[in-house]
């Protein structure tokens, strides 16, 4: 027998004597393996200890299998050139080879009378991805349209004269009138945006979120305010404290740090990760400070938890360009798709409280994204924006 | 096969090298290689069996060449792992792998409450925040789900 084999029997053994569902035979040899050393003993205390199972089976669910098996699939996916990937046409053009040959021999075969049935080929309902576009509100009310090919754009607002090139926005005072001007950025579902502010902080906005903020910080404070989801990337200005206002929510302030800020309205919880720095999180009369790694969680309750060691790269992967879900439900990770691809879920019947792992770029068509969760049972239906879970 | 060792084989892998991203890419990589052999394993068991062994020889490998850098002596890693040492924690890979089987095909409920409480470690305070439950209830399906797995544990925390 290979010396392996009699180690899964024990663990059979072992897990049968857990649910007390031995036979007299087996609980001999449970028994005698166990007297066999202190060692066997120690194991066995592990596993039927309810703490230490629990930590033991901790470990193992961290290794996802689904999760592990996307990052693996894409380093193996033939080099996609211009988003185009290689090996999807492939296969597109061998079934469409298939295809022609299937038709030639028809026409070999055919019989005069019959004529030929044209191939009826269903094109793949497919939805694009968001991508790189907002809107900016001047103080007076104006709104410019925002995205990658905006270059060149002046406006001057009192005494600050705007300029946009490639995209990046930059002030530029004119005078030594100490007027705050305040601007706001906003994006659409299917919408994300980076912008430097006056202090050269640096703020990626995700879809469907909002941030005011003023031209330039005067004053011994820099205060913006921000609604949905927001990364940030503070300047270091140790006399002048960033805050970061949630309206009717709470309030974040950083001192050179970088941090996300989840705070959509459809969300049932806010969240607060710290990736950099400290951070003190204030929500109504709760407060408390962050360490990186850390996570503060506001619950509709008015209760605040605060999480250590959450995954930072699932926190900022919309950032990164990446979807990440790890051991998420349909109805969170459709919330997620549901904002970037501009779409409408509906639920027909009760929501699966199925969880689903899984890496993907977020220039993916939707098809791609859904197909994590489609592998896992659950079945989508697609009608223009609007997408039918069942 | 990948969806069915992969999770007990990174165990494992931690288990003797101690480093979560490393034993992940033991594993995938034993994966690959296995997937670029024709199939030559007779039974689910022969495979189950060269994944191990697999896997145990590349975390050996690992630990030699981390320990030359570090100027330790290589027959430490040799009288410490290759006879006994990696061994029983198969025992437990295969009895975690049972037990999470087990507590995936609980009905949901007391499934979700169980799985925040055992894989992810959450407090029964935490559960009840994230589930939007009383803590009474929390501790009913967690006891309710202790039930329909028939554990019982031997020692008590």
């Amino acid at each position: 027998m290979n010396q392996f084999e009699p180690l899964y029997s024990k663990a059979e053994l072992i897990v049968k004597s857990l649910q007390n569902d031995l036979t007299d035979q087996e609980r001999l040899s449970l028994n005698e393996w166990l007297t066999e050393s202190a060692a066997n003993q120690a194991l066995y205390n592990d596993l039927t200890n309810e703490a230490t199972l629990a930590s033991e089976l901790a470990i193992l669910a961290k290794f996802d299998a689904q999760a592990d098996w996307q990052k693996i699939d894409i380093q193996n996916k033939p080099a996609t050139i211009g988003g185009i990937n290689y090996r999807k046409w492939l296969s597109a053009a061998a079934i469409l080879l298939i295809a022609c040959l299937g038709v030639f021999q028809f026409w070999l075969n055919r019989n005069n009378s019959h004529p030929i049935s044209k191939i009826s080929k269903h094109p793949v309902i497919d939805i694009a991805p968001g991508g790189n576009k907002a809107t900016l509100k001047l103080a007076d009310g104006t709104i410019i349209i925002l995205n990658d090919s905006v270059n060149g754009f002046q406006a001057t607002q009192q005494n600050v004269k705007l300029v946009i090139q490639n995209g990046e926005i930059t002030y530029q005072s004119l005078g030594q009138d100490n007027q705050i001007i305040y601007n706001t950025i906003t994006t659409p579902r299917g919408g994300q945006y980076k912008l430097l502010l006056d202090d050269r902080t640096k703020v990626w906005l995700n879809a469907a979120s909002s941030i005011k903020y003023p031209t330039t910080f005067s004053g011994d404070e820099r205060i913006v305010e921000l609604t949905g989801e927001g990364y940030f990337e503070v300047a270091h200005d140790a006399s002048k404290p960033f805050k970061v206002v949630l309206p009717g929510i709470g309030r974040v302030d950083a001192i050179g740090t970088a941090f996300n800020i989840n705070a959509y309205s459809d969300e049932r919880i806010t969240k607060t990760t710290l990736v950099q720095g400290k951070v003190k999180v204030a929500f109504g009369s709760k407060t408390d400070f962050l360490n990186p790694g850390q996570q503060a969680q506001l619950f509709p309750s008015g209760q605040l938890l605060v999480l250590n060691q959450v995954d930072l790269d699932e926190v900022v992967a919309w950032k990164n360009g990446q979807f990440i879900f790890k051991q998420m439900n349909v109805e969170n990770i459709m919330k997620q798709i549901g904002r970037w691809y501009e779409i409408e879920v509906i639920y027909n019947g009760p929501v699966s409280q199925e969880t689903f792992s899984g890496i993907v770029s977020r220039n993916s068509h939707l098809m791609e994204v859904l197909k994590i969760m489609e592998e896992g049972g659950v079945r989508f239906k697609i009608d223009g924006k609007k997408i039918s879970v069942y | 096969m990948f969806n069915t060792y992969y999770s007990r084989l990174c165990y494992y892998a931690y288990k003797i090298i101690n480093n979560q991203e490393s034993s992940k890419d033991i594993v995938q990589d034993v994966f690959l290689k296995y997937h670029s052999k024709p199939a030559e394993f007779s039974s689910e068991l022969a495979t189950k069996n060269f994944l191990y062994l697999a896997v145990k020889n590349a975390c050996l490998n690992f630990l030699r060449h981390n320990l030359v850098e570090k100027k330790f002596a290589e027959h430490q890693v040799e009288t410490a792992l290759a006879h006994e040492e990696g061994l029983p924690h198969i025992i437990k890979a295969e009895a975690l792998v049972l037990i999470k089987q087990a507590i995936e095909a609980l009905p949901e409920g007391c499934r979700t409450v169980l799985k925040l409480a055992f894989f992810e470690g959450f407090k029964n305070e935490q559960i009840a925040l994230e589930l939007g439950i009383s803590i009474n209830t929390v501790k009913t399906q967690k006891q309710r789900a202790l039930q329909l797995l028939r554990l019982k544990f031997i020692n008590k925390a």
